[in-house]
């Protein structure tokens, strides 16, 4: 059987993995940096090699581009502004990435390939990193990108040296200095499912920013005015080269002086607390509460039984809420920070276990995806199939529910909106005013999707035609009902509640066609 | 070259060629190696009598032939004791070099156990380095002692690396803690520390890197 390794395209770092562990890529750290330039010539080149060039010829975190939708970067080049394909430099460095796996033994064209991504990404952007992924010549299909904050929950469970026997509730709170991803898991075993999977672009970067702020109030309190130096711009540029270096030491100290250079501050440091760095960090960890409570109310939903349950679990207080989960799972660098475990310790109960995801947190998600294939996992929050409406004997082709497409909004939740569930009406499909088409359902995950309406098999269900009338939705609890020209139809997603092993078949997409009965 | 030197390598081009050479692709290989054209003619000329004179050659018309014999099986831990005796013949040698080069290129073949093998080496000389950096520039910065040694204890602290005891503390012996400059120290005695020792917390285990060094 061929082997499974993970790659984990961070908007900082690029790591690679075996199930053994991670495998250096870097010249002297383990990952890569995500950086990509262009030299005097035109060429491309990636990682360390980068740095080399002038800044105005190196793009950082071009992953961005996916997360922002943007196609191209520009870069100042000799001959000019250069508008470059960000599709194009990004192939190169999962190219470069794979190369230097092999050059260490990590043969990752010989093998599937899971890829991490963002909870955030939609249908669109997952496909985008997996067309990029086979144009690098990596053997990935859409089954194989996995959600950061789930592989990161997976590199947990498989250093866990024993499995409770009954179900868990696991959320993992993966901080990084991109952006904050959060998902809820129920665990048995070895089965994963994901009730809940998000992430905002809430960079955990910008703490460095606020220090290196707070630093300037902190000398101005103390006599020195940045703005009255000889060079604030080089002073300021000093203390936001400071910043990281004060988050990373206050993790295992409570108060450091952090080192100034005399003959330009006129002092040689300056002390700063952890208590200083709790209070810069707190707007970002209160709007960390608030989503990881949105996480706990849609994780909540595959189990509710009508919209008034949902309705509840809207308003549901954050403590009846945090109380169902046994362990929270850190993972990221900025999850280091003592601040993240002491607020998330006050959310959550006592009996709520606080734990990381393995030793070295910034390598947990490369680590997850490469033992992912080992688990069960089904995500109840983005199925991975698509719901197509064909007609005209399948000329005509519409999309009704597009894989990874989340089953509802963080905003839905928010406003506490008792109607919660994904809907696509024939209006927005542009569908004909009468005539007949056909449901047809194509499963990204390698395992056929059992799914019935009415009784019958949701795939090659029969459609009345209609713009006015034509409505399909799917609830979180795996409910499915169709309104067309003739009739309404109730119906459920059945395994909804298994947990299908990843597939070991490497099928790809499978369509999966059956006669109405 | 020495004349036993370029024997060995015409032995080698042989040997890997597996079929009869004439010298013009002998010293074809030899050129490809780098060796100029009128080097190459010389050299065949200065060890063409050895070779045809070679126990372990053939002379086919004008081309030659590595006729053996094959080494008995050596490991490469007997093929190294063998090569550090003199008087071998030069095909023996080379057979033997041979057999100690390969095992080499086996144990330097990159893997993933190798690169993390490389990759913790760094770490851990990197620590040294950064160590380094910080106090020439708490130097530069002309940081004022105090807080350059709390400077420092931070820095080892982020390090997992915990102190035993501070230099210039009064304490009272203890062995399993402290190590006399000179002499014995019973346990309990006053003493004071002259330089730090070191704890390293590895995974939940408390590593003992150094005593702290007293005197009475």
């Amino acid at each position: 059987m061929k082997s499974r390794n993970g790659l984990d395209f961070g908007t900082s770092t690029i790591f690679v993995a075996s199930p053994d562990g991670v495998v250096p890529i870097g010249e002297t750290w383990p990952w890569m940096p995500s950086l990509v330039g262009c030299v005097d010539d035109g060429s491309v080149i990636v990682g360390e090699h980068a740095l080399e060039v002038d800044d105005s010829q190196v793009v950082r975190s071009v992953k961005r581009c996916i997360t922002d939708g943007r196609a191209f970067v520009q870069l100042d080049t000799p001959v000019g502004v250069r508008d470059m394909r960000a599709d194009d430099l990004m192939v190169e460095m999962l190219r470069e990435s794979a190369r230097r796996a092999a050059a260490n033994g990590l043969d990752l064209a010989s093998g599937a390939t899971m890829l991490g991504c963002p909870a955030m990404w939609d249908a669109p952007q997952r496909k985008r990193l997996h067309e990029l992924a086979r144009r690098a010549g990596l053997d990935v299909t859409l089954a194989d990108l996995i959600d950061e904050p789930v592989a990161a929950g997976i590199a947990w469970l498989s250093e866990r040296k024993k499995a409770p026997s009954k179900p868990e509730r696991v959320l993992v709170f993966d901080m990084g200095g991109g952006t904050l991803d959060i998902a809820v898991l129920e665990v048995q075993g070895k089965d994963v499912s994901v009730l809940a999977a998000l992430g905002v672009a809430e960079a955990g970067n910008a703490l460095d920013t606020a220090i290196a702020e707070d630093l300037e109030y902190a000398l101005a309190a103390k006599g020195t005015d940045i703005s009255m130096l000889e060079k604030p711009k080089r002073a300021r540029a000093r203390l936001q080269h400071a910043a990281p270096d004060v988050k990373v030491s206050l993790s295992s100290v409570a108060e450091l002086d952090v080192k100034l250079p005399r003959r330009e501050f006129g002092i040689a440091s300056i002390p700063y607390g952890r208590a200083q760095l709790n209070e810069v960090f707190t707007p970002q960890m209160d709007r960390a509460e608030v989503y990881v409570a949105t996480a706990l109310r849609i994780a909540l939903l595959p189990s509710a039984t009508d919209a008034d349950s949902a309705h509840d679990i809207a308003r549901a207080p954050v403590e009846e809420l945090t109380e169902q989960v046994d362990v929270v799972v850190l993972s990221g660098g900025m999850t280091q920070i003592p601040y993240v475990t002491e607020r998330l310790r006050n959310m959550f109960g006592k009996g709520t276990r606080i734990e990381p995801a393995c030793a070295a947190p910034e390598q947990a998600v490369a680590t997850g995806l490469a033992r992912a294939s080992g688990y069960g996992l089904v995500s109840k929050y983005r199925p991975a199939f698509d719901i197509l409406l064909e007609w005209d004997e399948g000329r005509q082709l519409r999309t009704v529910y597009e894989a990874f497409t989340p089953l509802l909004g963080m905003r839905q939740i928010a406003q506490g909106l008792a109607d919660l569930r994904y809907v696509c009406t024939g209006r927005q499909l542009a569908l004909p005013g009468r005539g007949t088409g056909r449901l047809r359902v194509v499963s990204h995950s390698g395992q056929a999707v059992k799914a019935t309406l009415n009784g019958s098999n949701l795939d090659g269900f029969t459609v009345a035609l209609s713009d006015e009338d034509f409505e399909f939705s799917i609830y979180p609890n795996g409910r499915i009902h169709l309104s067309d020209a003739k009739g309404d139809y109730q119906g459920s997603l059945d395994g909804w509640h298994a947990a299908p092993a990843v597939p070991q078949q490497r099928a790809g997409r499978t369509a999966s066609r059956g006669p109405r009965s | 070259m020495s004349a036993d030197a370029l024997l060995e390598t015409v032995v080698r081009i042989l040997r890997d060629a597996g079929k009869a050479l004439s010298p013009g692709d002998i010293r074809d290989v030899w050129q490809a190696t780098g060796m100029r054209k009128a080097a190459a003619d010389k050299a065949w000329a200065e060890v063409q009598k050895l070779v045809k004179a070679h126990p372990q050659v053939g002379v086919e018309g004008s081309r030659y032939r590595w006729l053996g014999p094959e080494l008995p099986e050596v490991s490469p831990e007997q093929a190294f004791e063998l090569l550090l005796r003199d008087g071998l013949p030069g095909p023996r040698r080379t057979a033997l070099a041979d057999v100690v080069r390969e095992a080499l290129s086996v144990s330097n073949e990159s893997g993933p156990d190798v690169a993390r093998r490389r990759q913790a080496q760094i770490d851990a000389v990197r620590q040294l380095a950064e160590l380094a950096s910080e106090v020439e520039e708490l130097i530069a910065n002309e940081t004022e002692p105090p807080v350059m040694i709390r400077q420092i204890r931070a820095w080892v602290k982020r390090s997992g690396l915990d102190p035993v005891g501070r230099a210039g503390e009064a304490t009272k012996f203890d062995r399993t803690k402290h190590r006399p400059i000179m002499g014995r120290i019973r346990d309990g005695a006053s003493v004071m520390v002259v330089r730090p020792g070191y704890v390293w917390n590895r995974g939940g285990e408390d590593v003992l890197l150094g005593k702290a060094i007293v005197e009475e």
